[in-house]
């Protein structure tokens, strides 16, 4: 009897503690989201999508075993409140890095990350964030904006300007193609790639007109729209986000502005050719990745998760914000997989594991990305898209490394 | 003699917890035992209330969402996270905008059978939620004749008598047990 109850005590402790045990290591990681503010219109969905891919991570096999435990907070575009909620990041979920996200923010709390050395993965994909030497711990997913701003520039300046049978004239004539900027002057994000397409603009030979201020929450730019008519640009460069975007396509289309337009990614996703409609049309813009249920390796997954996890949110409704969530995520499993692998699960090893990818790409339409210890830039390969018949196609694929090798790896660093 | 029994007596000690530990797990997502538990909105309360004053006044509002949580399972299960998103009826106009998508991680046990409470706080900002409205939904907010600036004061004055609906949407609660866990999706309206 006394054997009997000894082996139902030993065996229930035991079953306790193998049930306990399973799934009690979590690797803490706080991701910083704008549900609310003015960027919400993208970021809501990209919160989906790291939600729903952090269960897909955990759902096969996790960190080499370990679940992700997410902490995910909405700071509606604030940067005080990011400040603050980094501080709970670090100070109570002691996350082991963190999903940021604005340029103002993570710009804001860069020389504090980089003291804590906390491997901070940023949606801002602002250039400034890229150069090792002035900021170790920060990382992007996404191709940086100043070489997106490049790309689509040399994308429309070689598929349009060159080729278009509707500028033959002024080409023959030797015109300089004329170019003007859209976007918030007091915005982080939107100024950041200013400087480096205008630079390019020169190194393309156009002509730079007088910038125009648009704020994103913009729902009437007709004043600005009038200024830069009076300049008669052949290209509009767009730096906001979409429906501010939007507002600016329809109130250039009223107004017969004349030219064609280029968008930063965070500006070019589905809800554009919805809100902007025909406007939109012939519109080239960048995206960092495929579109949502766009058929590639992952997708499946993508649309499976969203589907079981958020019956809510319609399937058209989803943009491609869910699957830059996705990226994102699995960019930072693939680095924690990398220094768990090493025993080296803290900071200065998630760092050294991002710098250690080469050639790699989660699936998803996401160009090959490539980390060093002396470049953050991940990748020179972008691709350019514009939209035909209300849908985008792919116009041209450009690799700034390659056109430009002396300028990518000596100049354009880190602006 | 007497060691290989206790090593017999332990083989055997072992293999029937793991078994016993086995039987014992619930499944969660792929062996579908685990069974979502009921996430319901019981009410909305106004947490703490300040008159609504224009800008450059910044005015919060801040409401308390009050969830009833059952749990149908033999086991407990314990919440890991906590979502879902709120939207506002412009008044007298029968349309919804989501405006903030509220998230906890607190950790709370429901027992088999139990029905527990959990209360989830949420700020809006006077100055925010115009922008918010902006972005998201600018062209609606437009083609109903109302400005955004209108819309918060009216949400702002009329709270008191929920005058107008509440309705939360997207809402997704994750359990976890033994290591395990089950997701739960839930909407609900405020007044009923």
């Amino acid at each position: 009897m006394h054997r009997t109850l000894r082996f139902v005590v030993a065996g229930g402790l035991l079953a306790v503690a193998l049930a306990g045990a399973v799934g009690a290591e979590a690797i803490r990681l706080g991701p910083l989201n704008d549900m609310t503010g003015p960027t919400s219109d993208v970021g809501k969905d990209v919160a989906l999508g790291i939600r729903e891919a952090v269960k897909y991570v955990n759902d096969t096999g996790g960190i080499n075993g370990k679940r992700i435990r997410l902490f995910l907070y909405d700071y509606g575009y604030r940067v005080p409140e990011a400040i603050t909620t980094y501080k709970r990041f670090r100070d109570f979920d002691r996350v082991v890095a963190v999903l940021g996200w604005g340029t103002g923010d993570t710009e804001a709390l860069s020389p504090t990350v980089n003291k804590d050395r906390m491997p901070y993965l940023s949606h801002s994909f602002s250039a400034h964030l890229t150069d090792p030497r002035k900021t170790p711990y920060n990382f992007v997913y996404g191709t940086d904006y100043s070489s997106n701003a490049r790309a689509a520039m040399t994308a429309w300046y070689d598929e349009i300007w060159l080729k278009d049978p509707r500028l033959r004239r002024d080409r023959e004539r030797g015109v300089k193609p004329r170019f003007v900027a859209f976007y918030a002057f007091p915005v982080p994000y939107a100024s950041a790639p200013i400087k480096a397409i205008k630079d390019h603009a020169r190194l393309l030979g156009f002509e730079i007109g007088a910038d125009q201020d648009v704020p994103l929450t913009a729902l009437d730019i007709k004043s600005q729209v009038l200024a830069a008519k009076e300049f008669r640009p052949h290209l509009v460069w767009h730096g906001n986000i979409t429906m501010s975007v939007a507002t600016a396509l329809k109130d250039a289309a009223a107004l017969g502005l004349g030219a064609d337009h280029i968008v930063n990614n965070w500006g070019y996703d589905e809800n554009l050719l919805k809100l902007a409609g025909p406007a939109a049309e012939g519109v080239i813009g960048i995206a960092v990745n495929a579109f949502y249920g766009e058929k590639v390796p992952l997708m499946d997954k993508v649309a499976e998760y969203a589907r079981r996890m958020n019956p809510g949110v319609p399937q058209e409704n989803r943009l491609i914000r869910t699957v830059q969530g996705w990226v994102d995520v699995l960019l930072m499993a693939e680095a924690l997989k990398r220094a768990d692998r090493a025993g080296k699960l803290n900071g200065p090893g998630i760092k050294e594991a991002f710098e250690t990818i080469r050639d790699w790409t989660p699936g998803l339409g996401r160009t090959p990305i490539t980390i060093t210890p002396t470049d953050h830039r991940p990748g020179s390969l972008i691709r350019a898209y514009i939209v035909r018949k209300g849908k985008f196609e792919l116009l041209k694929e450009i690799n700034l490394r390659q056109r430009w090798p002396e300028k990518w790896d000596k100049e354009w660093l880190g602006w | 003699m007497r060691n290989r029994v206790v090593i017999a007596e332990g083989v055997v000690a072992v293999v029937g917890a793991l078994l016993a530990g086995c039987a014992a797990l619930p499944r969660g997502d792929a062996g579908q035992a685990l069974r979502p538990p009921q996430v319901q909105l019981q009410r909305v309360e106004v947490a703490s209330y300040f008159p609504y004053a224009p800008p450059p006044a910044r005015v919060p509002l801040i409401l308390a969402f009050i969830y009833n949580i059952t749990n149908p399972n033999g086991v407990a299960v314990g919440l890991e996270d906590f979502k879902f998103t709120v939207a506002f009826e412009a008044v007298g106009k029968g349309e919804f905008f989501p405006l903030i998508t509220p998230i906890v991680y607190e950790r709370l046990w429901t027992p088999p059978g139990i029905t527990n409470q959990l209360r989830v706080t949420a700020t809006l900002d006077s100055l925010i939620v115009p922008a918010t409205l902006a972005v998201s939904a600018g062209v609606r907010v437009q083609r109903i004749g109302l400005k955004p600036g209108e819309m918060v004061k009216d949400w702002w004055e009329k709270i008191g008598d929920f005058a107008y609906g509440i309705r939360v949407t997207e809402g997704t609660a994750l359990f976890t047990s033994n290591g395990l866990n089950v997701l739960s999706t839930f909407e609900g309206n405020f007044p009923k």
